[in-house]
Parts: structure tokens; C-alpha cells; sequence
């Protein structure tokens, strides 16, 4: 993922605010990147334009050598859909779905995984997450630790490359936090790009590389 | 996304207190709405098709001169021209049909040869004395102690149960005055297709002429003396039975000009149904007004409450067309079921309604039918407008 002079500005009816300016930067795979900055520096945006949610920017941005920047709302879609995982820091699990239901939400859509597949294929991620007890319980019956573990499986369901995680931690106590963070690093291992915004120091132990926005801007 | 895969996800998401609530007052409203359309279609076959249906809209009463009353038999399509002393019923006592303390009364109309009355148990009538009543016989008065419109479903008579019944009447004709003659129940008609009160039995001419009084009523006159008089009113106009309906107008015209005053014997007030059908269909396109803003105002709440669920669903790879189809299904679904459980309920209604509570409506035959066709383009109408707000709520956000 390489962004370069990305210009995002929220136009409000009485204000411009500029939540990013002048932001460059390449993702690589296999590495664990750890955004970070106060409240309001950009971060969230950042993630969103990184994750073809935001579109609205200005500035190149290429996912391996191809410009997405350009895209129409399909062709957007299919990429977030095979090689952007998302994992929220409100958890974001459809309380009508198991969990192992939840994780096969991203897989209804990719034709590439046949139907027979999916469960499987569910229930193997949660497997790795360790929560296999808790396949079929609903959101409701589970811990926020459990919670954040099952998005993340959700997040792996089509084995995307990149893996974007906004304060995935945020509403965890430290042995929660530890556990989400450990996965994460696994997954770096693993050969995926994940990018991690979070405010604890935490994050320092586990990241290769830190980001720090202030203003919009990255400083160094 | 597969069409099954997405309504996997759709019904495992459907049930909810929002959706339900929906459900509840959707349901509530549409089945209004179907019973005010049958009302609409009600008011509507009163001005246009029962009137047709009605023997008596046939009828003409013409008053002029009596020695030219034959003249009136050549006018195209007239059938026969009979004294209006034949549209007076005589009344039996029916007392061999008493059961608990019900009052027993049975109405004795003269049948002429073009009712032509479909015979469904027995036979018709051939000889003196014989008389057919309604299949679905029900020889009580419409009050039950102090109420009126009052019956009871359960002591209709069914047309095989009083075929060789016999019951007696007593004749108001002033030669044979006050003398006993007993009629016997040779066959039951049809009488779905007419307006007919349940317990009216018809009986030949020939009949009816030892029953029926020579004048049509009777009064006194005071000599300037003091000394009273008896004057007798004899029948001096004709009914005049023409054969169809249609022709009713061509015919009362044609009499109108050889000079006679005529009538019709059926007066229906149209101003009185006009202003009841503009009336119902209001109130039918109010609810209809109601029900779009309803569904409406639904989709736009459940698009705000949904929100943080389509960015989900956005972010997992979803694109705008599926996320819209998500929700378009579950509204479609929403509606469905609603109109599903409003078809129920108004058939249960309907049933209640027209065997239980519309008395009126059942002791004079009076039918309200379903609007089959006007249900079909009342779920039309209501699933458009579903359909249709949502792809307008969808499109404005897009903006
Ligand atoms: N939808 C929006 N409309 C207007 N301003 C926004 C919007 N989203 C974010 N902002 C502004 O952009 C800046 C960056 O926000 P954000 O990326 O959410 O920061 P962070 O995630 O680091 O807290 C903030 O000043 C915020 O107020
Ligand atoms: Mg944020």
C-alpha cells in the first residue's frame, strides 16, 4: 500500500477542517504498523482512506502498483471485499448471527468460497482465535475480549493482506488487549500488512514500525 | 451475493422489537383499509349491480287511463301488465314453524313466470296452494324480544328440511274474508341473487287471488248531513314488468308518451349512494396516504438506525446495490407478512361480519361481496409504494 501527498478535508457547512495534509507512506506486507496521535489527529481517517471506506481525498494511493483512488463504488468494493480486513473498536457483530454466522458475513459475497466451504472456513478462524466453544453463541453471550476476537476472525474471513484494526483495543481491559495484539502479530507473521491504531503503549511492544500523526501531519 | 444467501441473512435479521412493531401497526392499517374497500365496492354495487340483480328494479307502476292499460302490453320488451295489487304480500302467521320464543311470520309474494327463480330443492310451483321458499329459509321476524336486527344463524331452515311443510294463511279477500287456507312448501329457490327478506315464499296468481283484498285500502266519508260513508279504493294503476333492466328507461319512456304517468317501482336514492362511495373511497385514500408515509418514515428511521450495520457491511466488501437489496428485501418481507396476517384477519372479520353481526344485511339477502380484484390492486399499490420508497430513501442518500 503506498499513499503519497494524501489531502483529506472535511468540508462542514460552517468550517473547512483539514484531518489530514501531506501524508505519504508505504504499508508492506508481513509488517505491524502502529498508528498513533491524540484524539482528532487523523488517525480514524487515515484508516478509512486506507481501507477504500473514504474516497473522497485527494492524493495517490496504489495497493500493490494499482491506483485505487479512482474507482468506482464496485470496483472499491471488490477490494475491500479480498484484501482489506476491518476490525472496529466498537466490535460491530450482527446480534441476529452466531458467531461463527458473523464470520461468514464477508464470505456471502465472495464467490470465490463455495457454500459447503463457508462454515468450515468459519469455524476454523475461530478455532485459531481460540474461542472454539464459543462458535454458536450470539454476540450478546459474549465477552468484549470475545467479541473483538470474533471481528477479527470476521476480518480474516476471505484471507485479505492487509488487516486494519482502529482502536481495536480500546474498550479492553490489558489481558484482553494482550490477547488481540498477540493475534495481530500473528498475523504479521503469517505475511499480512496490519495497521493498528491505538493510544495505549502497549501497541510499542508489538509494532515494527509507529506512525505518529499530529494536526493531520506525520511526524516524525 | 446469491438471492439465497441474501435472504438467509435478511430472515436472520427480520425479527426484531422495531420490525415488529411495524408489523403490528401495518397490519392494523391495512386491514382497515380492506374493509373500507369493501365497503367502497359495496357502495358501488348497490348504484350498479344490484339493481340489476333485483327483480323489483323491473318493475314500472304507470297510472292513466284504465280502458288504454292494454295498450301497454304492445310496448317492446314488456312482459305483462298486472294490477299493483299483485306487489302486496300477505303475511302468515307460521306458526308450525315456531321454536323457542321466536315470532314467526312468513311472507307470501305473488311469482310471475319471468322471476324465474332457480329451483334448488323440489320443484316449482304448479297447482293452487303451493308455494316455494328461500333454500336458506328463516320464517321469523328479524327481532328477538325488543331487539331488532337481531336473528339467529343457527335456525335458518335448509331447503330439504321443509319441502312438504305445510302452513296456513287467512284471506283478507272480501269474498272469501277471514277463511283458512293452507299452503304446502313444494320446492326452495335461490335466493343469493336477490334482495328477497329470508322468509319470503312465492305462490301462483291464482292464489293469491283468494287472498289478496280487492281494494287497495279503505276510508270514510262524512255527507254534510253527518252520516258517514264507506269508500273503497280500488287498485287503479298497473305494474308494468319489463324484461330486463336495461331496458327499464327505453320502456318508462315509451309509456311516459302514450300518455301515462309512470314510476319506478324500486326507488334508489343515488344522490344518497353517490355521496357514501365518494365518502368511502376519502377515507380509502387517506389510509393509503397514511400507509406510504408510514412505510416511509419506517425506511428512513431504520436507514439512520442501521447505519453503524451498512458501514459493517460496507467495510466487509459489500457494495451500495447489495447493502440496498438487504434492505429493500427486509422491507418487501416486512410488507408481506403484514398483508399476510391483514388478509387473515379481514377474512375472519368478513366472516364474523356477515353471518353475525350484519343482521339487516342477512335477513334481506343484501350480499357484500369480497373485492377480490380491489384487495389484489390494494397489495399492488401498497408494495409500490413500499418498492418505491425505499429506492427513493436509498437514492437521496446516495447524494
Ligand atoms: N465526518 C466528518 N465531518 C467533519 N469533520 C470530521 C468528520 N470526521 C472527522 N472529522 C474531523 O477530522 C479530524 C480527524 O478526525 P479522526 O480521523 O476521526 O481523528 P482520530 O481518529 O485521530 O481521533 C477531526 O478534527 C474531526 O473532527
Ligand atoms: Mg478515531
Amino acid at each position: 500500500m503506498n499513499i503519497e501527498n494524501i489531502e483529506k478535508i472535511y468540508q462542514t457547512t460552517k468550517e473547512k477542517v483539514v484531518a489530514l495534509s501531506e501524508v505519504t507512506y508505504e504499508f508492506k506486507k508481513g509488517k505491524f504498523y502502529a498508528i498513533m496521535g491524540h484524539s482528532g489527529s487523523g488517525k480514524s481517517t487515515l484508516l478509512s482512506i486506507l481501507g477504500c471506506l473514504e474516497t473522497n481525498y485527494t492524493g495517490s494511493y496504489k495497493i500493490e502498483g494499482k491506483d485505487v483512488s479512482k474507482l468506482n463504488d464496485e470496483e472499491l468494493s471488490k477490494i475491500r471485499m479480498k484484501k482489506i480486513g476491518f476490525v472496529f473498536q466498537d466490535y460491530f457483530l450482527d446480534e441476529h448471527l452466531k458467531a461463527y454466522e458473523n464470520v461468514m458475513l464477508p464470505m456471502l459475497i465472495n464467490s470465490e468460497i463455495k457454500k459447503e466451504e463457508r462454515q468450515e472456513k468459519a469455524m476454523n478462524l475461530i478455532k485459531k482465535m481460540g474461542l472454539e466453544e464459543r462458535m454458536n453463541h450470539y454476540p450478546k453471550a459474549l465477552s468484549g475480549g470475545e467479541q473483538q476476537r470474533i471481528c477479527l476472525a470476521r476480518a480474516l474471513a476471505n484471507n485479505p493482506d492487509y488487516i486494519l484494526a482502529d482502536e481495536p483495543t480500546g474498550n479492553l481491559d490489558e489481558v484482553n488487549e494482550e490477547k488481540v495484539f498477540t493475534e495481530l502479530k500473528k498475523l504479521c507473521k503469517e505475511g499480512k500488512c496490519v495497521i493498528a491504531v491505538s493510544h495505549s503503549n502497549e501497541i510499542k511492544k508489538y509494532a515494527d514500525e509507529i506512525i505518529t500523526l499530529k494536526g493531520g501531519k506525520i511526524v516524525k | 451475493m446469491s438471492f439465497k444467501d441474501l435472504k438467509w441473512l435478511v430472515n436472520r435479521r427480520i425479527i426484531n422489537k422495531k420490525n415488529i412493531i411495524f408489523i403490528i401497526v401495518f397490519t392494523i392499517l391495512i386491514t382497515i383499509m380492506f374493509l373500507c374497500l369493501t365497503l367502497v365496492f359495496y357502495n358501488i354495487d348497490t348504484k350498479y349491480k344490484f339493481p340489476k340483480e333485483d327483480d323489483n328494479s323491473r318493475i314500472l307502476i304507470a297510472y292513466g287511463d284504465s280502458s288504454r292499460y292494454e295498450d301497454l302490453k304492445n310496448i317492446n320488451h314488456v312482459l305483462e301488465v298486472e294490477s299493483t295489487r299483485y306487489l302486496n304480500v300477505i303475511l302468515a302467521p307460521a306458526t308450525e314453524f315456531k321454536k323457542d320464543d321466536m315470532d314467526t311470520i312468513i311472507w307470501v309474494h305473488t311469482y310471475f313466470q319471468d322471476l324465474n327463480y332457480k329451483i334448488k330443492n323440489g320443484r316449482n310451483i304448479e297447482n293452487q296452494w303451493e308455494v316455494i321458499c328461500p333454500d336458506s329459509f328463516y320464517p321469523y321476524s328479524s327481532s328477538i324480544g325488543n331487539e331488532t336486527n337481531k336473528i339467529k344463524p343457527s335456525l335458518f331452515l335448509k331447503g330439504t328440511e321443509i319441502i312438504g311443510k305445510t302452513f296456513k294463511v287467512t284471506s283478507k279477500n272480501e269474498d272469501h274474508l277471514n277463511q283458512e287456507y293452507t299452503f304446502t312448501i313444494v320446492g326452495t329457490y335461490d335466493a343469493k341473487k336477490t334482495t328477497n327478506e329470508v322468509n319470503s315464499c312465492y305462490t301462483s296468481k291464482e292464489s293469491m287471488d283468494y287472498l289478496l283484498s280487492k281494494y287497495k285500502g279503505y276510508g270514510t266519508n262524512t255527507y254534510s248531513d253527518g252520516t258517514t260513508y264507506e269508500i273503497r279504493d280500488e287498485f287503479d294503476d298497473v305494474m308494468v314488468r319489463v324484461d330486463k333492466y336495461e331496458n327499464v328507461e327505453e320502456v318508462a319512456k315509451a309509456i311516459d308518451e302514450k300518455g301515462f304517468n309512470v314510476q319506478r317501482a324500486l326507488y334508489v336514492n343515488e344522490n344518497q349512494i353517490d355521496l357514501s362511495i365518494s365518502q368511502t373511497v376519502l377515507v380509502f385514500i387517506i389510509l393509503i396516504l397514511i400507509c406510504v408515509n408510514i412505510i416511509y418514515n419506517f425506511i428512513l428511521k431504520k436507514r439512520k438506525y442501521n447505519e453503524n450495520y451498512n458501514e459493517l457491511l460496507k467495510s466487509c466488501g459489500y457494495n451500495k446495490e447489495e447493502i440496498y437489496n438487504i434492505e429493500l428485501l427486509e422491507n418487501l418481507e416486512l410488507v408481506t407478512i403484514s398483508i399476510i396476517i391483514s388478509l387473515i384477519l379481514y377474512f375472519i372479520i368478513y366472516f364474523i361480519m356477515t353471518k353475525f353481526v350484519l343482521m339487516y344485511a342477512l335477513y334481506n339477502n343484501l350480499r357484500i361481496d369480497i373485492p377480490y380484484f380491489g384487495l389484489l390492486i390494494n397489495i399492488i399499490l401498497i408494495y409500490n409504494s413500499a418498492a418505491v420508497c425505499s429506492f427513493s430513501i436509498s437514492n437521496k442518500s446516495k447524494k
